[in-house]
């Protein structure tokens, strides 16, 4: 978790920017919509629901797009390095002698499990707007049948919880003091362009 | 604690519907824990 | 299929302290009066609470009286019989009095209260078939698909469920004003009927506000529209024995020849009863005659969103908004 910072300078452009706070306000939105009603806040979620899911799936096609146009994937996918600096941590010392890397083992460990997360939950969620009445397509659940139908929902379900628990833990190590440079490169874009530095 | 929820269908059958909302707090308590643990130990660590 | 009923508990206080005591020592209790709605459900199986508490005997609950305001109190298990050959209720509520007369059968009127029937459960028959739908708590809509039999469904506020109220009376105490007096574990509380009845974006498996140990106590109708012109036409396949297709109710007091205030509710097309506010903006102020039908035909319906058999509706509402207009002529 102690991640040396070296190398200050631009970590996150405006568009990865706007699309990580794009994200942030619908997974709240999705988060609130789905899990207010169930603690019995009544109110007309569906559509505020539905909505919010469209524009994440859009904002995650436009990160798709910079990941694999922009980007690259190689920079968020783990490597043995991602492993050997867990096993460090798990020991207590610091990362020694690791390739230099934009992310941490932690922070892609993070990412790839909020990415599954995400995915499971918008292709289930994605399914269910087959439930949904809108301009360009009338309802119609019988493309299921209600035994596949309760089984989208369990998956859908259970990833929506799993997502919870990683938002909550992202809120609380993205505020930790020695993470701050990390929360501020999101807001401005300046900040460590290295999370973890290289062999020494 | 039943971590599904199942109805009856029209036939009597037991179906499934969806995830057991009495679980909600699971994994904000999981996530409790694990910033409760993170918090010692970076408290030990920095005691070191 | 009708069956034989479950076993259950049955008990019957005398009070109302005792029916709140049962209610809350027992978190299953089905609350039950005239049985009318609550017997097809256990004859169905498709709910089995395992106690009930007939409410039917509590001296409380029943009757109907007088107000200061010059409106009633009527209480929840009073008939539908008695409601509709009360002179006080005749004289100042006719809408009322019609409404309760054009409930299903005598048989049934005379066995059916007035609170049973405001927050009797919806009638859409894939529900009451015991379709696993969302309001039973599963996870679809079996009246709003391609192929569903959807003819007695919704025009308005769909949101998942496309059920409609199925009550006469509901409409009738809604454009009355009323309010229900509901109770529980001793505390008393007064709900607008605007906040009664629940749509499914509220509550999804309600049709009304009340909550298990809630027991709904009464109906005040307050004196504003008593002895007003009211109107009440129910529109059904059958003309007894049967749910309103769509249903109308009015009241309104006339200043001359012109309406001077006016309330109108529709039933049968949302799964709450539907006031018609922009009949009521358009009407107020204004002379009956064909110019305000012209108008009234033209908004009682808008924003209608019919499903796939349900389009006769909207003509059948706009033709009862006008009828009502046209009877204060």
């Amino acid at each position: 978790m102690n991640t040396p910072i070296r190398h200050h300078g631009v970590r996150h452009r405006l568009a990865d920017r706007l699309f990580h706070w794009g994200m942030a306000v619908s997974v709240i939105v999705l988060g609130a919509t789905a899990f207010l009603p169930i603690v019995g806040f009544r109110f007309d979620w569906v559509p505020l629901h539905w909505i919010s899911g469209v524009a994440l799936t859009l904002l995650v096609l436009f990160h798709l797009f910079r990941v694999f146009f922009v980007h690259g994937v190689r920079g968020m996918v783990p490597g043995p390095d991602d492993i050997r600096e867990i096993a460090q941590a798990a020991r207590g010392i610091g990362p020694e002698a690791l390739a230099e890397a934009k992310y941490d083992a932690f922070q892609k460990g993070f990412h790839l499990a909020a990415a599954t997360t995400i995915l499971v939950l918008l292709v289930t969620g994605l399914l269910m707007l087959a439930k949904i009445d809108t301009t360009f397509w009338r309802r119609d659940p019988s493309i299921l049948s209600d035994y596949s139908w309760g089984i989208i929902y369990v998956i859908h379900g259970a990833a929506s919880l799993v997502l919870l628990f990683l938002f909550t833990l992202h809120v609380y190590f993205a505020l930790l003091p020695e993470h701050r440079s990390f929360l501020v490169a999101m807001i401005g874009g300046q900040g460590p362009e290295k999370a973890r530095k290289g062999k020494s | 604690m039943e971590l599904l929820r199942h109805t009856q269908d029209a036939f009597g059958q037991r179906m499934l519907v969806g995830v057991n909302w009495d679980i909600l707090w699971l994994p904000v308590a999981a996530a409790a824990v694990v910033i409760v643990l993170h918090l010692v130990v970076r408290a030990l660590r920095r005691a070191d | 299929m009708t069956d034989v009923m479950h076993n259950f508990e049955l008990f019957q206080p005398a009070t109302l302290a005792d029916a709140q005591a049962i209610l809350g020592d027992h978190e299953d209790a089905w609350i039950i009066a005239g049985g009318m709605d609550s017997l097809d459900w256990f004859k169905h199986r498709v709910k089995q609470p395992s106690v009930l508490v007939d409410v039917a005997n509590i001296p409380d609950l029943h009757g109907i009286r007088e107000e200061d305001d010059g409106g009633l109190w009527i209480g929840a298990t009073t008939t539908l019989t008695e409601v509709n050959e009360s002179e006080e209720v005749q004289s100042r509520f006719p809408a009322l009095a019609q409404a309760a007369l054009r409930v299903a059968s005598p048989q049934i009127r005379n066995k059916g209260t007035i609170g049973g029937n405001v927050s009797q459960d919806t009638r859409c028959t894939y529900y009451r078939d015991g379709f696993p739908c969302y309001r039973a708590g599963g996870n679809t809509c079996y009246a709003n698909t391609p192929t569903a039999m959807n003819r007695e469904h919704a025009l308005f506020g769909v949101s998942r469920c496309v059920a409609v109220t199925p009550s006469d009376t509901a409409i009738a105490l809604t454009a009355l004003e009323a309010a229900f007096i509901v109770e529980r574990g001793g505390n008393r509380r007064e709900v607008a009927a605007a906040d009664f009845f629940i749509g499914p974006d509220i509550d999804i498996t309600r049709m009304t506000m009340l909550e298990r140990g809630d027991i709904l106590v009464g109906i005040r109708i307050p004196g504003k529209w008593a002895g007003s012109r009211q109107y009440f036409e129910k529109v059904a396949d059958r003309n007894t024995w049967d749910f309103a297709l769509a249903n109308i109710a009015m009241a309104a007091t006339m200043e001359g020849s012109a309406i001077s205030d006016i309330s109108i509710v529709c039933g049968a097309v949302q799964c709450i009863p539907r006031r018609l506010t922009d009949v009521e903006s358009l009407a107020r102020g204004e002379t009956p005659g064909e110019e305000l039908e012209t108008l009234v035909k033209r908004v009682a319906a808008r924003g209608a969103e019919p499903l796939n058999f349900n389009h006769f509706k909207v003509p059948l509402m706009e033709n009862l908004a006008v009828r009502a207009i046209r009877s204060l002529a």
